[in-house]
């Protein structure tokens, strides 16, 4: 029995190490339609990750911005107040200890077999935040749209994968530290 | 039952020393081989408005609804760039056609995967109007409209120079654009 699952687990684990190289042989075209399309629940999606407050000073909400995602630990990459812009970036340790020991199981059986395996983990990630505002036309409010999302680093320093972040607890912390530094409350859309 | 599985393994590893012949290590972009004329009907369209930072503003806010994350914008040129899951990235500038229209170019460029050292152009017409010009239409409550291909793309100016005024601005006809 426990012969069985073994082999099953790794040809699990190989066809999913196989997805991301697949990539590789496509038209580039092709790429560009899938990853272009917008993402799926675009509706949900904007709720989870837009507030609105009552405000028209779009420097000061901008600065306030600033100053959270700088307590956030994040470092601005680029700002403009012309345009309403703010990103920001932080590293972060991704390895988990489950991860490397498949890879380097993986590898060993590889070897066994006669071929070679070279063992590829997650080993860093950054976590990006565009935060876009927007005066709402005719009314006293400004719309804040802030998207997280995260590019995993592998053990060989490549950027080998990259994910849309979709908890809500993360977008919900952000606005809250925001409102505080604002003194506005985050009004949902 | 073991054999199935042995099998399974043996396909697997033969099928990734096969993929192995995919991956390049040179950095590199692969241009379209569309001609140029072509490309730029497929990658442009003209707005009536005047309104450039409030054109980019729209631009920026449907990126990031497409999923995009913003890399760099510069106000004074009205270019923005952003990438979507470290595979996919798009600049769009944006310049002025004639007296009354914006006209925004886009320009796409595929990582085959998020490793990879080459970067492909994206020269489908179908990936531009569907997933770029069509949303930022929406936005700007505008139409994206074709531009005619005998249009002259923008002389470029030298920095230091007084704008003077382009032949493309003074001596293009007024042609009311293709709907």
């Amino acid at each position: 029995m426990a012969g069985l699952k073994l082999p099953r687990a790794l040809a699990l684990a190989g066809a999913l190490a196989l997805v991301v190289p697949v990539a590789g042989c496509v038209n580039a075209n092709d790429v560009a339609k899938r990853i272009g399309a917008p993402p799926a629940g675009a509706v949900e999606l904007r709720a989870l990750q837009t507030r609105r407050f009552d405000t028209l000073d779009e420097e000061k909400l901008l600065s306030a911005a600033t100053q959270t995602l700088q307590d956030l630990g994040y470092t601005i990459a680029e700002s403009s107040v012309d345009l309403g812009v703010l990103v920001a970036a932080k590293q972060r340790d991704a390895q988990e200890a489950g991860q490397v020991a498949g890879q380097v199981a993986l590898m060993i059986i590889a070897a066994l077999l006669g071929s070679s395996h070279n063992p590829v983990w997650d080993k860093e990630q950054s976590i990006h935040v565009t935060l876009v505002a927007t005066p709402i036309k005719n009314s006293k409010q400004i719309e804040v749209r802030v998207s997280f999302d995260r590019h995993l680093t592998n053990n060989h320093g490549q950027r080998w994968r990259a994910e849309l972040l979709l908890e809500p607890e993360l977008y919900q912390q952000f606005f809250e530290k925001l409102s505080a530094g604002t003194f506005l409350e985050a009004q949902s859309i | 039952m073991t054999l199935r599985t042995a099998l399974r393994v043996l396909s697997a590893v033969a099928v990734a020393s096969l993929l192995a012949a995919c991956q390049h290590h040179e950095q590199k972009l692969v241009l379209s081989q569309k001609p140029a004329v072509e490309l730029r009907a497929i990658q442009s369209r003209a707005f009536d408005t005047v309104d450039r930072k409030h054109t980019l503003r729209t631009v920026i806010s449907t990126l990031q609804d497409l999923g995009y994350t913003i890399d760099k914008v510069e106000p004074e040129a009205a270019t923005v760039t952003g990438t979507k899951l470290s595979v996919l990235r798009l600049t769009a500038a944006i310049y002025p056609r004639g007296e009354k229209q914006l006209i925004v170019r886009s320009n796409a460029q595929v990582k085959l995967q998020a490793a990879a050292m080459v970067e492909n152009q994206v020269d489908d017409p179908e990936f531009y109007q569907q997933f770029f010009f069509e949303p930022l239409a929406k936005a700007m409550f505008l139409t994206a409209l074709q531009i005619e291909d005998k249009d002259q793309p923008p002389m470029p100016m030298p920095p230091s120079a007084a704008p003077a005024p382009t032949p493309a601005s003074t001596t293009a006809p007024a042609n009311p654009p293709a709907q």
